[in-house]
């Protein structure tokens, strides 16, 4: 690529505590009355609870909570929660849960500070422009979506049934909160299948058409983080450092490809979301497979991500010609070993995909964003082939 | 002539689109009477299309609504890319353009101005922006011959 842009002005705020330092955040901005969103999931394990504790504890105003933030971000509930932001009379926004309050939260954020009130007015590709300042800080209850530091909302259309997608650094959140006391309580499952989705982050922003020199960095810490701290995590769940590692490494992969974009593995496990396969594990499936479509298009990078994979020993102890290979059957095995450790399928006909639906989910997936930005060209056929190596 | 370039390539998209089924498919996946445009800055060369049912009709006075208005940034962006130096998806990874509308409506068009590509152009061109070219379902003789003299598409 000639020509690139990179832009991440999201504070990471992580470690230990990092909830604690909300309030001196909104204090930054001179807000004092967030709004804070959640979901029924949180709510309900009691995650909520605890985060309202601790902020309520280092006094800050949590009298306006909104939490039946639907599995998919829409746009009815955006714009539900825009009229109820007016109403309360709240000056910023607090979200702490995974992709769909992230991503409801950042179109209730663009709405907001374009003055408008209903998101569909606002469709587009990096067309908006900064608008009237939102105080967003976001608390990622997952290790997987990095949506605390990308551009990028996928919004759901209640009318068409369509997901859409917002790109604009209008969307980003000013602030990260990681805190590990917040993932703590993630069952483990859920911990290998987000940090499968943060591991295809990575590695499609090092390697889609759209990677540059700055994003490529952030991505390879990513993929080492990954690599060296997942089964760590799994195995010791009490120990909060690995969890934590792997937080930051979703932030990292996020940050990555918010400014590098993904390929093929999301423009498939997108349209994978409309048949209700769990985005992580559409991820987990889907990342072998399309390793090996884009692998002679791509050997060089793939060669290049072993590095960061497996460490320089066995980069070294590589010859040249095998290690795109290698790096392949490593990610391969590493899924495997998650999903056996863990206890998800592989098989994407376990989660109620039949080879009747592949047909529609190609069609979907073709005029999907992450599509062009794929560094092999791909047809319908090539999707329904890979997705029926996955069922 | 950037206005000239863009009114052959849309020429070119009604001819490849009444003759190649695979984007005439491809094309009958956006919404009908759907308007496309396509603008350069700074002066604000554009030309604007009408879909509507499987056909193409050039829209010549200023709509009241654009359904998708693909944006170049400025004209260096545009020639290089309506000209076969750049694919327009990379065009995208570097900024170079600005998208107003659904973005997975884009990501058809863009698929159908790639194979568009690869019917203007020879491959010397073509075969350096796309990995694999797409498959091209008619000749590229019939192709041109229907552009220049096929009338009314």
């Amino acid at each position: 690529m000639k020509y690139f842009e990179f832009y991440s002005p999201v504070k990471i705020c992580s470690g230990e505590n990092a909830i604690c330092n909300i309030k001196h955040e909104l204090e930054y901005f001179g807000a004092s009355k967030p709004l804070v969103l959640s979901d029924a999931g949180l709510e309900k394990v009691g995650t909520l609870k605890n985060v309202l504790k601790i902020l309520n504890k280092n006094k800050v105003d949590v009298s306006r909570v909104f939490y039946n933030i639907p599995t998919d971000s829409s746009t009815l509930t955006i714009n539900e929660i825009v009229k109820l932001y007016n109403t309360l009379g709240a000056d910023s926004i607090i979200a702490l849960g995974g992709g769909s309050v992230i991503d409801t939260a950042k179109g209730v954020k663009l709405v907001l500070s374009q003055l408008k009130e209903d998101i569909l007015s606002l469709e587009g590709n990096e067309i908006l422009p900064k608008g009237k300042d939102v105080p967003f800080i976001v608390i990622p209850t997952t290790c997987g979506t990095g949506s605390e530091c990308t551009s990028v909302a996928v919004i759901k259309n209640n009318d068409t049934h369509v997901k859409m997608e917002y790109i604009s650094p209008a969307l980003l959140p000013n602030v990260a909160v990681l805190d590990p006391e917040v993932i703590s309580t993630l069952p483990p499952k859920l911990v290998a299948t987000t940090s499968l989705d943060a591991l295809t982050h990575a590695i499609e922003a090092y390697s889609c058409l759209q990677r540059n020199t700055v994003s490529s960095g952030f991505a390879v810490s990513a993929i080492n983080l990954i690599s060296e701290n997942l089964f760590l995590a799994l195995n010791h769940p009490k120990k909060q450092e690995y969890k934590l590692n792997l937080l930051n490494a979703s932030t990292l992969a996020g940050m990555a490809f918010s400014n590098s974009m993904v390929g093929i593995v999301h423009a498939i496990g997108h349209a994978l979301g409309a048949y209700r396969v769990p985005h992580g594990n559409a991820m987990a499936i889907l990342l072998p497979h399309c390793l090996k479509f884009n692998q002679n298009v791509l050997a060089d990078v793939y060669a290049e991500m072993l590095l960061a994979f497996k460490g320089p020993e066995v980069y070294v102890n590589t010859p040249e010609t095998e290690r795109a290979k290698l790096f392949i059957s490593e990610i391969e095995q590493f899924v495997k070993m998650a999903s056996s450790t863990t206890g998800f399928s592989l098989k994407l006909s376990e989660y109620g995909v039949s080879e009747i639906d592949l047909p529609a989910i190609a069609n979907i997936a073709i005029n999907d964003g992450a599509a062009a930005i794929n560094p092999k060209l791909f047809t319908r056929e090539n999707i329904v082939a890979i997705l029926k190596e996955c069922m | 002539m950037i206005k000239l370039i863009l009114n052959i390539l849309i020429r070119a998209i009604k001819t490849g689109v009444a003759l190649d089924k695979t984007l005439g498919a491809d094309f009958e996946c956006l919404p009908n009477n759907y308007i496309i445009k396509i603008n350069v800055l700074p002066k604000n060369i554009s030309v604007c299309i009408r879909c509507m049912d499987g056909k193409i009709f050039n829209v010549v006075q200023e709509p009241n609504k654009v359904d998708l208005l693909v944006e170049f940034k400025d004209q260096k962006s545009a020639v290089n890319c309506l000209l076969g130096k750049n694919s327009l998806a990379t065009a995208f990874c570097e900024h170079r353009i600005k998208i107003y509308g659904n973005i997975n409506n884009a990501m058809t068009l863009t698929r159908i101005v790639n194979t568009i590509e690869c019917y203007l152009y020879p491959k010397l061109i073509y075969g350096k922006l796309f990995n694999p070219t797409p498959k091209l379902e008619v000749s590229k003789f019939k192709f041109y011959l229907t552009m220049l003299f096929g009338g009314n598409l």
